[in-house]
């Protein structure tokens, strides 16, 4: 039995080995929206995971901040040098020294312990060279003793006269801009990719349909800033940036080549609902058929009277995208909350953006191909933005710039009855600062 | 295996063309697999859209070390193997547990005049516990012993099904092309 059944087991195997039966329509269009979900993680949580960002690269910039010593200890560290020996004459009328070599005649109120003394100026390296060529003297002596035993503050009193014979004599190169003006102007330029999403208040069904089939692509932002220091901490910042924004609409499947076909004179052939406003199209070589939802284009051109592949047109892919892009003229105001090497600053401002570009167009082997445009955008929309930059000093005059920002916009994108939709943004702008 | 590779890495960094080729390549063949395992064409299209977002999952574990049409085709079986245990306990096939062992010799039969979509349509006639262990013994080729713990069901059983499936497709792959053979024969 075995044998003979085998043999209708070969049958079957052969005979079914090669064989291929088209699915039908639509699968593709049902397994497109899950297997791009899967790959996204929800917005929330990207969202988190920006803020995460943002929060971990504030806490490692703050944190880096107070490991950089700051600036004005660099001339102290100068004097520090080994071969550093300023000549007596520099130095004997600023410290007033007697012959004696107690050093327990310290002051009385004013006594600083030895080491808060000694260590920051390391005046140990100095003395020999200014008092006592053969070295008699203690370095402690330079620091509290007088004629009249005065009661002197000694560290600040010694840092300050050293400091300042440091910079009146110009000892180190480093110190040569002390007395120059800061630089209060600064240009930058500055680039990031954005993230975009949005959240939506009010009830509207048909965009909420078509929402759930829309992907936000990356963006990109970036441009010209000129900053002006008003004071120590505050500075203001405007410009002007280009930005990039844009969602693919999954689902819609363009074809190419329906000039032929069309007879429709003076409208649009497809007017396509999503969630930043109707799409018409301007190319009338191009036809839409949407495999997803069933209302989101308008023609007359639908499947039961056009059939895309008995027309042999060029099929071009399975979505269509949205592109917008604006100038931005942003008014920003910066407060420095640590000033070394490293300085981290707080960023906030609003922005004014003008609408430049609205194309929607298919992606294929051969390109982009311009399909129509988005109805109802703003021309003009308001944006606030927040941020945390951290700025790293070059030299005088440059620095690279790091600035996490977020941006909400005050007022969406269109106006559509029932819902309004408010996009937000995360990007993370780097860049590189001139200041003069 | 250089192009299928190139097409996974696409998937795999979310290249949406890519992903499309990948479904368009492998959808028809993968689809006979799905109607060969279901009783109808609504079960079919859940097993293929289902496998397919397990594939599009997976692709990251497959190592290139057989042929990928291989582990789809796997990954196809084991959906359909996940709904028919789904759906066991809605079969019933004791109408048709008496049918007599043979009435057919396979050795002189005539399969000559039976096309794929002939067999595809005998295969999908025949009883679900049945379909699924012909499927697994005469086509894909796995033993009575993994057939056993993939359905859940007895070594014995399994050979029993076969048994049963076969005599079943002897009988009616006779009835059939001896019909085919008279209509040929009347015009």
């Amino acid at each position: 039995m075995d044998d003979r059944g085998a043999n209708i087991d070969i049958v079957f195997r052969n005979g079914l080995k090669d064989y291929e039966v088209l699915p039908p329509q639509g699968i593709w269009e049902n397994i497109l929206p899950v297997v791009r979900r899967k790959q996204r993680p929800p917005a929330v949580f990207r969202a988190a995971a920006m803020f995460a960002v943002l929060v971990s690269l504030s806490a490692l910039a703050y944190w880096f901040s107070k490991e950089i010593p700051s600036a004005p200890q660099a001339p102290v560290m100068a004097l520090n040098q080994e071969t550093f020996t300023p000549s007596p004459g520099i130095m004997s009328p600023a410290l007033p020294v007697s012959d004696n070599t107690d050093a327990s005649t310290v002051s009385k109120g004013s006594f600083v312990p030895a080491e808060e003394v000694v260590e920051p100026v390391t005046i140990a390296n100095l003395t020999p060279a200014v008092q006592n060529p053969d070295g008699a003297l203690h370095a402690n002596e330079l620091a509290v003793n007088s004629k009249d035993n005065t009661d002197y503050p000694a560290p600040g009193y010694i840092q300050a006269r050293y400091v300042g014979l440091y910079e009146e004599n110009t000892l180190a190169p480093a110190d040569n801009s002390a007395g120059k003006a800061p630089n209060r102007w600064s240009l930058t330029a500055l680039v990031s990719p954005t993230y975009q999403s949005h959240f939506s208040t009010g009830t509207n069904e048909a965009v909420s349909q078509v929402m759930n089939t829309e992907q936000t692509v990356l963006s990109y932002s970036g441009g010209v800033a000129l900053s002006y220091k008003i004071s120590k901490r505050f500075s203001v910042r405007s410009g002007l940036y280009y930005s990039t924004t844009g969602r693919e609409l999954s689902g819609v499947a363009a074809y190419s080549g329906f000039k032929d076909h069309f007879y429709t004179k003076g409208s649009p052939n497809f007017t396509v609902l999503t969630s930043s406003g109707n799409i018409y199209t301007s190319n009338n070589d191009i036809f839409l058929a949407d495999g997803l939802l069933s209302d989101r284009i308008q023609t007359s051109y639908n499947n039961n009277v056009f059939d895309p592949v008995k027309a042999s047109l060029t099929y071009l892919d399975n979505s269509i995208q949205q592109n917008f892009s604006y100038l931005e003229l942003p008014v920003i105001l910066k407060y420095k909350i640590i000033d070394r090497t490293l300085d981290f600053n707080l960023i906030g401002g609003v922005s004014s953006n003008l609408l430049v570009n609205n194309t929607v167009f298919a992606l294929s082997d051969n390109g982009k191909t311009t399909v129509g445009t988005t109805d109802g955008m703003n021309i003009i929309t308001f944006s606030s933005s927040v941020g945390m930059g951290m700025e790293y000093n070059l030299s005088d005059n440059l620095s690279l710039n790091l600035e996490p920002t977020f941006r909400y916009y005050i007022n969406p994108f269109t106006d559509i009855p029932g819902i309004r939709i408010h996009p937000y943004s995360f990007g993370i702008f780097s860049g590189i600062s001139y200041k003069f | 295996m250089s192009e299928i590779k190139n097409i996974i890495d696409g998937c795999l960094k979310g290249n949406r063309r890519d992903q499309e080729l990948l479904y368009r390549r492998h959808a028809a063949k993968l689809y006979a697999v799905c109607l060969q395992y279901s009783g109808n064409d609504e079960e079919a299209r859940d097993i293929l859209q289902e496998g397919f977002i397990k594939i599009f999952e997976n692709l990251g574990s497959f190592k290139y070390e057989g042929s990928f049409e291989g582990w789809i085709r796997r990954i196809i079986v084991n959906t359909a193997l996940e709904k028919y245990r789904s759906r066991h306990n809605l079969y019933r096939v004791d109408d048709i547990d008496d049918i007599p062992e043979r009435d057919a010799d396979p050795d002189n039969e005539d399969y000559s005049g039976l096309e794929a979509v002939d067999l595809m349509g005998l295969i999908r006639e025949l009883p679900p516990k049945y379909r699924m262990v012909f499927n697994l013994f005469a086509i894909e080729g796995y033993s009575h012993r993994e057939i056993s713990g993939m359905v859940n069901i007895s070594e014995g059983t399994s050979k029993s099904n076969l048994s049963r499936a076969r005599t079943i497709l002897q009988r009616r792959v006779g009835s059939y092309t001896g019909f085919k053979k008279r209509r040929l024969l009347n015009g």
